[in-house]
């Protein structure tokens, strides 16, 4: 942020105040993550999130550094910034409603610096993301085996594209422990 | 945006006669949801682990759990399923 001349720092994009934090969520399907904010400055981080998320694990996690604030009051705090200050926003990964708290002239819109960090990761990571898909290879594999299987046997009635997502799906769950995606399944004649 | 909104709006096939574009800042969700509006999600957040299939992935290689993964899982459990797989009928 020094680097930069920047005041305060921004998050808004949602995995990267998870990142920041190294908390998770549930308040998006399919993304473990809190909708909530974060600010930054050089000697703060205030997390903006409704208090009733945060359990006693977490509020012991986080500790005394990082001050836990109502959802809603970071535009106020926003609009409190002192107009000398620059604040760091990545404009792509904000509202427009953020966005324009902000004075045009004292606005940093670039990627936040948690970005490339959050992108650089472990060996931990690596192996999670091959298994990840070792586990969906199989689940895709057996789901068109059993499609191949399904559509050349003569008596069996015939599946539409719901039908044959939602199959997928329990492919896919006999292999992992969360539903990462929902399957968009479609033929030919919907292109 | 507001050029591409113009030249849509201009598109009387897709607006039909009579339309018109204004220029609106407000919060629309409220307006355009009203009372249907979906509650804020209320789930508790949690701290993140730091696992690998449940394993604490600083007490354990991750290189472990692969080879248990690439060795038997698909192989054994996974044909087995499919037996059953297969006698599936869509309703």
């Amino acid at each position: 942020m020094k680097q930069r001349s920047a005041d305060v720092l921004v998050l808004a994009a949602l995995d990267e105040v998870a990142w920041l934090l190294n908390v998770r969520g549930s308040d998006v399907d399919f993304n473990p993550v809190v909708l909530s904010y974060v600010i930054v400055t050089h000697d703060t981080v205030r997390w903006y999130v409704c208090a009733d998320k945060v359990t006693d694990d977490v509020r012991q996690h986080l500790g005394d550094a990082v001050q836990v604030l109502p959802y809603e009051q970071i535009f106020d705090d926003l609009k409190n910034v002192p107009a000398s200050h620059h604040v760091w926003l990545d404009g792509a990964k904000s509202t427009l409603a953020l966005l324009d708290q902000i004075p045009h002239a004292h606005r940093i819109d670039e990627n936040s610096p948690v970005a490339i960090p959050k992108a650089i990761k472990n060996d931990a990571e690596v192996a999670g993301f091959k298994e990840c898909s070792l586990r969906d290879s199989v689940a895709l594999v057996n789901f068109f085996s059993w499609l191949e299987a399904y559509l050349s046997d003569p008596a069996s009635p015939p599946i539409n594209e719901v039908q044959a997502s939602d199959r997928l799906l329990e492919f896919r769950e006999y292999v992992s422990f969360v539903r990462s995606f929902v399957a968009h399944a479609q033929t030919c004649n919907h292109l | 945006m507001a050029l591409v909104a113009r030249r849509y709006l201009d598109d009387a096939k897709l607006f039909g006669a009579g339309m018109e574009l204004v220029s609106i800042k407000e919060n629309l969700i409220d307006q355009v949801w009203g009372a249907e509006r979906p509650p804020f999600p209320m789930n508790v957040a949690i701290v993140h682990p730091l696992e690998v299939r449940s394993i604490d992935a600083t007490a354990a290689p991750a290189g472990i759990a692969l080879i248990q993964l690439n060795g038997l899982w698909p192989s054994m459990l996974a044909r087995a399923r499919l037996t059953r797989w297969r006698r599936f009928a869509p309703p």
